[in-house]
């Protein structure tokens, strides 16, 4: 046979899951040594197309052809065998070994005795990072590695097995700004190389940097092929979400009123009494979307929980529309502050919980919405079906199960939820990880409408571009501490970036600049 | 056929399997199934009396079921409503035996006992699990040997009656005796109290906020905690009254059947209660009829083995069978649902999509 152009054929790929059908006659093919990058909304379907690729999923119909021949994909195994390679969006590494035991875990070399031979497995390492220019110590322990270096060491494991192609699922969610670069030049060089890279992402302007050909998936469906070379930001947009997507910035209106929270220097340590939060010190003006940005880990999720009750502040004060709170539980906070989490399939929503009890989840104790001890049933579900209404939420009835809703509609009952919760003060946790531009658009203009009417918001995102789209102003957290005060006017992504990783701090910066508000 | 109805649904099929593979042990022993079941059916509902005896055995499972069901909505899995049962029917006991109160007054009390007793047992667990992270199945499992152990030690030496050969204590007061419901029988208005706790725990879930607290912790406790729910104290609660119903099944058996607490007086009233629980899908209202089930195999059973060859075990067998089966329900439940969605799928499409479940369907009810 002749050459086949082309690494991997996918044809009238079909899977459902149930009721939901994730995968519907798709067809994809990614030519031999190309960055091929598949992009779709959340629940698009482009993981479990990948799955399918790599052996974890099997299709309900359809079939594959690696490098010309068809292949029945049955497990993982095969695939590896087949020269596929797969880096998941969460590593699979054990941290307490180092970066070659990782990457040979599973296929060390075997010495005397049957035991391993771990001067090979060194020598394996080291020969392997420098192939393919991925530099690594190979003596590192992978526990003490930063993320971008983590999934360096996974890319380098499945380099390890014989990878020809390779399977990169979201692979900047984790990444600051530099890292991702750093990742794409990796690529390019793979690809130089004659390795086929696979890409699965929703940022597009990644899309547009890297890669060289770009199928657009929605609804389970593929919408076309594009070379990049011959699209744009606007066209992919509007074939991912269906319908001509301009990206029209929402217009913030109204002025900056007082500051209704305000944190004034805590610090706060974790459970093994390392200090997470360390003097840390900010207002949140009304009518005032203030970010928190900086790199996963950096107290994010500490100051939260301070903000929210969760783990008590060692000092200082935290005071809601002139309250004290830093002493009140957690219920008592929730009448102040409302909070769109991070993770809103655990901890935002409980899935199996009707919509109703979801829609009703903290108000449900609160006076108003009780008769003695029972809820007042009749009131709350006349405010749920006003929220299903309001927010289009697509649901048979209230009383089903959250989970037999849509992805995008379970997150619109938490952004339903925690924006008539009757509270001046919203927190909100990346509102854009994990969902896809539609629901990042519907959140970020809930977010700007709140705003408008007059809420004090408190932003914490990793994510620069929606740092930009939403702030007024932006607070660099560092190890815990602020590390500088940015206006998004006055600020490059690049030079947020240093902040972001702590190469650049301002020089007494934990005190607010803007006392003149309060 | 609706999703909603595949619980009921796989659970009617269980039980009739179970009744299935029972007709072929009986066929094997050489007796006519027709004839036990018929023996069955008549004992337990052919006659007032008959009806009168499955009610009273119902009583104590519809209470065991409660409890179960009502700790494992709030997130607990209570394997020790056996060990409750005993501590709230010792509990009962100890009230009926001394305190001398009219009935008005003797009866409530001791059921009140009962019910506190049951329940701070059950809470044990519930806090082991807070403070420390103790797994509550084997907590609640082995305070199930620590609470017949020692009511075992209870009615053999301190509350003996004295001259009896057996572990059991003297006769309750009279008023303290549950007021019979129909003439001849033990049928006793413990029924009446186990209908209104189950309407009661039903309105409590559906329709109060420590209801709704305690089912939201129970599905999602990060969730529950960051709306402001004290998960702590609403799962703790969840297993206060879930014992506390096991208690009352123990108070029924004490006040309602024995009139005294015998050693050993349940037998296998609270593992019968998670069948029951699980049967349910932790429904309070279909605990009712799933119990009185239960109830008539065990009054039917006497009658069977009166008239037929068959001896009343056979009711045992059957449970044991609804167990197995309802343990397979789960992955059952699945294909049924699957096969719902191949139908619609193929219904919506006009394509026939490879039959994933063709299994299912040729397994029928297994």
């Amino acid at each position: 046979m002749s050459e086949n152009i082309y690494a991997v054929e996918m044809e009238d790929i079909c899977k459902s899951f149930g009721a939901v059908r994730a995968n519907r006659n798709i067809n994809f093919r990614v030519l031999k040594g190309e960055i091929h990058a598949i992009v779709g909304e959340n629940g698009a379907g482009k993981t479990t197309l990948m799955n399918i690729l790599f052996g974890a999923l099997q299709p309900t119909s359809g079939r594959i052809r690696i490098n010309g021949q068809e292949v029945t994909m049955s497990s993982p195994n095969k695939a590896i065998r087949l020269g596929i390679g797969m880096v998941h969006q969460h590593f699979e590494l054990v941290p307490s070994f180092t970066v070659a035991e990782n990457i040979m875990l599973g296929h060390e070399s075997a010495g005397k005795f049957g035991a391993v031979d771990k001067a090979e497995i060194y020598r394996h390492a080291k020969e392997l990072a420098e192939e393919s220019g991925l530099k690594i110590d190979p003596y590192a322990k992978v526990g003490t590695l930063s993320v971008g270096l983590r999934q360096r060491v996974e890319i380098l494991k499945a380099l390890s097995c014989g990878a020809q192609i390779l399977i990169l699922d979201e692979p900047t969610a984790v990444l600051t700004p530099n890292e991702s670069d750093e990742l794409f030049e990796v690529l390019r060089r793979m690809s130089a190389q004659g390795k086929t890279i696979i890409l699965i992402t929703h940022k597009l302007k990644e899309v547009m940097a890297v890669a060289d050909h770009i199928t657009v998936l929605r609804q389970g469906e593929t919408c076309g092929t594009l070379e990049k070379a011959k699209t744009n930001h606007m066209e992919l947009a509007a074939l991912m979400m269906g319908k001509s997507a301009a990206f029209s910035p929402l217009e913030k209106t109204g002025t900056t009123g007082e500051a209704l929270l305000r944190v004034d220097h805590i610090t706060a340590r974790d459970s093994s009494r390392l200090e997470k939060l360390k003097n840390v010190t900010f207002d949140v003006h009304a009518g005032q979307i203030l970010t928190i940005a900086g790199v996963e880990g950096n107290g994010q999720t500490e100051l939260v929980s301070a903000l929210l009750g969760f783990l008590p502040v060692a000092s200082g004060s935290i005071t809601a529309l002139g309250t004290d709170i830093t002493k009140l539980p957690v219920k008592d906070r929730r009448n102040y502050c409302s909070y769109i989490p991070e993770d809103r399939m655990t901890t935002g929503l409980d899935l199996a919980g009707s919509v109703h009890d979801n829609l009703i989840a903290g108000l449900h104790n609160r006076p108003e919405w009780r008769k003695g001890a029972f809820i007042d049933y009749a009131k709350t579900g006349r405010h749920v079906d006003s929220l299903i209404d309001a927010y289009a939420i697509k649901t048979d009835g209230s009383g089903i199960a959250a989970s037999s809703l849509s992805g995008g509609n379970q997150q619109k009952i938490v952004v339903a939820r925690e924006m008539n919760f009757g509270t001046k003060i919203l927190i909100v946790s990346q509102p854009s990880r994990g969902v896809d531009i539609g629901a990042t658009r519907f959140i970020h203009e809930q977010i700007i409408r709140m705003r408008n009417e007059g809420c004090a918001i408190l932003l914490i995102s990793t994510d620069l571009d929606e740092v930009f789209a939403l702030s007024d102003e932006i607070k660099v957290i560092f190890e815990g501490s602020i590390v500088g005060t940015l206006s998004p006017d006055a600020v490059t992504p690049q030079e947020l970036g240093l902040y972001m990783t702590g190469a650049k701090k301002m020089e007494g910066v934990s005190g607010t600049q803007e006392g003149g508000a309060a | 056929m609706k999703k909603r109805l595949i619980i009921p649904i796989t659970s009617l099929l269980a039980l009739l399997a179970a009744f299935g593979i029972g007709a072929l042990i009986i066929l094997a022993n050489g007796d006519s199934p027709v004839q036990a079941y018929g023996a069955l059916l008549r004992g337990a509902f052919g006659s007032p009396r008959g009806i009168a005896s499955t009610l009273s055995s119902a009583t104590p499972l519809i209470f065991t079921g409660l409890g179960v069901a009502v700790a494992f909505k709030a997130g607990m899995a209570n394997i020790g409503a056996e060990g409750q049962l005993y501590m709230g029917g010792m509990a009962a006991a100890v009230v009926a035996l001394f305190v001398p109160a009219p009935s008005i007054i003797l009866i409530p009390l001791s059921l009140l006992a009962a019910f506190v007793i049951g329940g701070l047992y059950g809470a044990i667990p519930a806090v082991l699990k807070v403070k420390t992270n103790t797994n509550e199945v084997v907590t609640t499992l082995m305070l199930n040997y620590i609470a017949k152990s020692f009511t075992s030690f209870l009615v053999n030496y301190p509350l003996k009656a004295p001259g009896s050969p057996l572990g059991q204590t003297n006769n309750i007061l009279d008023a303290a005796k549950l007021p019979i419901l129909f003439k001849g029988s033990r049928f006793n208005i413990g029924f009446i109290v186990a209908v209104l706790a189950a309407v009661a725990v039903a309105v409590m879930y559906r329709r109060s906020v420590m209801g709704y607290e305690m089912r939201v912790q129970g599905e999602n406790k990060l969730f529950a905690s960051y709306v402001g729910i004290d998960v702590n104290k609403r799962l703790t609660q969840g297993m206060f009254i879930g014992g506390g119903l096991a208690g009352l099944g123990g108070a029924v058996l004490v006040m309602g059947i024995q009139y005294k607490f015998v050693q050993g007086i349940s037998p296998g009233y609270g593992f019968d209660g998670l069948t029951i629980a699980l049967m349910a899908a932790f429904n309070a209202i279909a605990v009712i009829p799933i119990a009185i089930l239960f109830g008539a195999l065990r009054s039917g059973g006497l009658t069977m083995e009166m008239n037929t060859a068959v001896p009343s075990e056979l009711g045992v067998v059957i449970q044991a069978v609804v167990i197995l089966f309802m343990a397979a329900r789960a992955p059952l439940s699945k294909k049924v649902s699957d096969y719902l969605d191949y139908r619609s799928t193929r219904r919506e499409t006009g394509k026939t999509p490879p039959d994933p479940l063709k299994k299912a369907e040729e397994g029928g009810a297994v």
